[in-house]
């Protein structure tokens, strides 16, 4: 009987176009913003790697001015990135299956094929575990060793997008590129890797795309190479820049993101060793405050960082508000289009139809209404996912970042089914509840 | 058994300034089988009593058994189902929906009855025939004449297989040539043993009828036991012509 409602329903609904385009307008407009917002919102939270996300954690430790708080962070909380001479102290840990620094540096690419002029880029600078650690697909080859970190190795992992730039997207292993003044051996190509958001570097670029460049984090040490630390920094004290690797490994300079892979049981153990870490530091006279780190989950680590920004949720309440004064004005044409064909209404009751069915019938066109507004509220939403995400500037986003997809079919098609049904019960109910007498007269 | 017994019915209409009884303690009784018209003047209560008649309205006192059946106080759902299985509808201006075709106009009361795909179907088929408009199943009823579309309205009201039909003005919007082949088709109905009770203002449609009522303030005459005292009446209560 459902089916044969609907079908009625729908044949209503065609019976009056006009008005039912405009129905379908009213809720189409109402359910495309929130569709998109709540879509940018869904990219920005999203769990970005659902399958081991509980397993990696963000770790900090306290290196601050004892005088002053860190601005950037939660009150009490670490700064929000470490030290070099930090990283180096905690990579010794066994503890943790997999650890890496992420760090971002400066530096000017020189092709092989001469006809591609030189570029300056910013590598990341990673350990041997970053891909293991973090999934991170391979086309060809794969990534370094741990023994390559030590020396460090000049090695280096191309981005799909830059073996294609470089290599016409032909199997590059093996080649030999230069990155500043120093030729790197090509061990591997990424395959399509887009984490979105980037979580591994949420201080940096957070919506961005992987940078085209992966090499052994202590590179940065070579300084003949020509690396220059990049990205976002924080330092206190003032320790003279006269030499950068003096300075590197001496510094209160904060620009890494640590990070460990670790069974959450184990979480207890690395902070001990933490604690250890910071006693030891503090007797070198380093580390002034009190026992002062985090081992944050990934998940947590996002929300700390805000990578979905507050302001999203605000935009998401409003556009919700304007959905509902659209449902407001869609109940009044409800309401009249309903009472106008009260006469057809009053035949169905004649033939057998009790209030119940005709107030069926017509919740189901609204929701046939609401349905196809919410098709067509998807495709204005897309549009302006479209249009935004190539609105963005390339280090904050890229074009393909916002898109439809199917989440933003099945929130769009939530809110226009809510709409509808919302929209819809006060005429529904009032037209089952005139008297059939009533409504024959009125056909 | 009666058909439709109705015990001192009565049904007002109120508003802030006045109260108008439309059917003051009407009793009648319908058997199996007859075919009733009920006329009168406009405003007489007349369409009241056919929505009463046929469950689409309600009443404030007395009683009313339909196929033996009390129905003074059912529930919706109650009405819907005895509406739908024991009484047919036809309406002056027919009252089909215009965005069905006749096929699916007819189907309508099926659907609500409950009845098998395959049962609806042949149900249809046999009743459309029966209006002689089988060429014309899957039209719309913007592209029938009037009198086609009484037919279809018939053929609908017929499809549950009623033990009442309830006729409204149904040759009310029809020229005089189509009235007479809807009323031969109604005799038809009726000859083959569904009780019909007509309501019409035309003496000429009413003549058709086996049993006349006439129906004056909300109250009913029985013509055929009263009309020589009510004509009676008329004539004493009537002004002289100047």
């Amino acid at each position: 009987m459902l089916l044969y409602y609907l079908r009625l329903a729908a044949k209503s609904a065609l019976a009056t176009p006009a008005l039912t385009a405009l129905t379908v307008g009213a809720i189409a407009l109402g359910v495309a913003v929130p569709t998109a917002l709540i879509s940018i919102y869904e990219v920005f939270s999203r769990d970005p790697i659902p399958a081991k996300s509980d397993r990696l954690f963000n770790v900090r430790v306290d290196n601050w001015d004892p005088d002053s708080q860190f601005f950037d962070v939660r009150p009490g909380d670490p700064p929000k990135q470490i030290a070099y001479r930090d990283l180096r102290g905690l990579i010794s840990s066994e503890l943790p299956r997999h650890r890496t620094g992420v760090g971002g540096a400066g530096v000017f690419v020189f092709p092989e094929d001469e006809k591609i002029r030189p570029y300056r880029t910013i590598v990341t600078l990673a350990h041997a575990d970053f891909f293991p650690m973090f999934e991170v697909p391979f086309r060809y080859g794969g990534g370094w060793s741990r023994a390559d970190d030590e020396r460090p190795a000049r090695v280096v992992v191309l981005s799909e997008e830059a073996n294609e730039r470089l290599y016409g997207g032909a199997d590059s292993v093996g080649r030999r590129i230069r990155l500043g003044t120093e030729s790197f051996t090509i061990v591997g190509v990424l395959d399509r890797y887009r984490p979105v958001p980037m979580y591994y570097d949420v201080i940096n670029n957070s919506m961005g795309k992987p940078r085209q460049f992966f090499v052994p984090f202590d590179t940065i040490r070579e300084t003949a190479i020509g690396l220059g630390v990049a990205g976002d920094t924080d330092s206190w004290g003032n320790f003279p820049f006269t030499d950068p690797v003096a300075f590197l490994d001496n510094a209160e300079f904060n620009w890494i993101q640590y990070w460990v892979e670790l069974p959450p049981e184990r979480v207890a153990d690395y902070e001990s060793f933490l604690s250890s870490y910071a006693a030891s530091q503090r007797q070198l006279g380093r580390f002034p405050k009190p026992d002062n780190h985090r081992v944050t989950p990934l998940m947590e680590w996002m929300s700390v960082r805000e990578v979905a920004p507050p302001a999203t949720r605000g935009l998401v309440v409003i556009s919700l508000l304007f959905l509902a004064v659209c449902c407001l004005n869609l109940t009044g044409l409800l309401l009249g289009k309903f009472l106008a064909r009260s006469g057809v209404l009053g035949v169905h009751r004649a033939l057998g139809a009790p209030r119940s069915s005709i107030f069926l019938q017509r919740l189901l066109e609204c929701e046939l209404i609401g349905a196809a507004g919410g098709l067509v509220g998807l495709l204005l939403a897309a549009g302006g996912l479209a249009l935004l995400g190539r609105s963005l500037p390339p280090g904050i986003g890229s074009p393909d970042l916002f898109g439809a997809n199917g989440f933003s079919l099945g929130v769009a098609l939530a809110l226009a089914l809510a709409a509808g049904l919302v929209s819809g019960i006060y005429p529904a109910w009032r037209a089952c509840r005139i008297p059939p007498a009533i409504q024959l007269k009125l056909q | 058994m009666p058909t439709l017994q109705m015990t001192e019915v009565t049904k007002s209409y109120r508003t802030d300034l006045i109260e108008t009884r439309a059917l003051n303690r009407i009793s009648l009784t319908v058997d199996e089988g007859e075919f009733v018209a009920v006329s009168g003047p406009s405003g007489s209560g007349k369409t009241t009593f056919l929505n009463v008649v046929g469950l689409l309205d309600t009443f404030e006192s007395g009683t009313y058994r339909l196929d033996g059946e009390d129905v003074s106080a059912l529930s919706d759902r109650q009405q819907a189902r005895i509406r739908n299985g024991k009484i047919g509808f036809v309406f002056q201006s027919f009252n089909l929906i215009p965005d069905l075709d006749v096929f699916d106009n007819v189907d309508v009361p099926l659907r609500y009855g409950g009845l098998s795909a395959r049962e609806r179907k042949g149900r249809i088929e046999e009743c459309v025939a029966r209006v002689g408009l089988t060429a014309r199943l899957h039209h719309l009823p913007s592209q029938l004449s009037g009198g086609q579309q009484q037919r279809v309205a018939i053929a609908r009201a017929l499809a549950v297989r009623p033990r009442l039909i309830l006729a409204d003005e149904p040759t009310g919007n029809l020229d005089s040539a189509t009235a007479q082949d809807i009323l031969a088709l109604l005799h038809e109905v009726n000859d083959a043993g569904t009780t019909i009770v007509m309501v019409t203002h035309d003496p000429g449609c009413a003549a058709h009828a086996a049993r006349q009522i006439h129906m004056l303030d909300g109250r009913l005459i029985d013509v055929r036991e009263e009309m020589p005292s009510l004509a009676a009446r008329q004539l004493v209560s009537a002004p002289a012509l100047s």
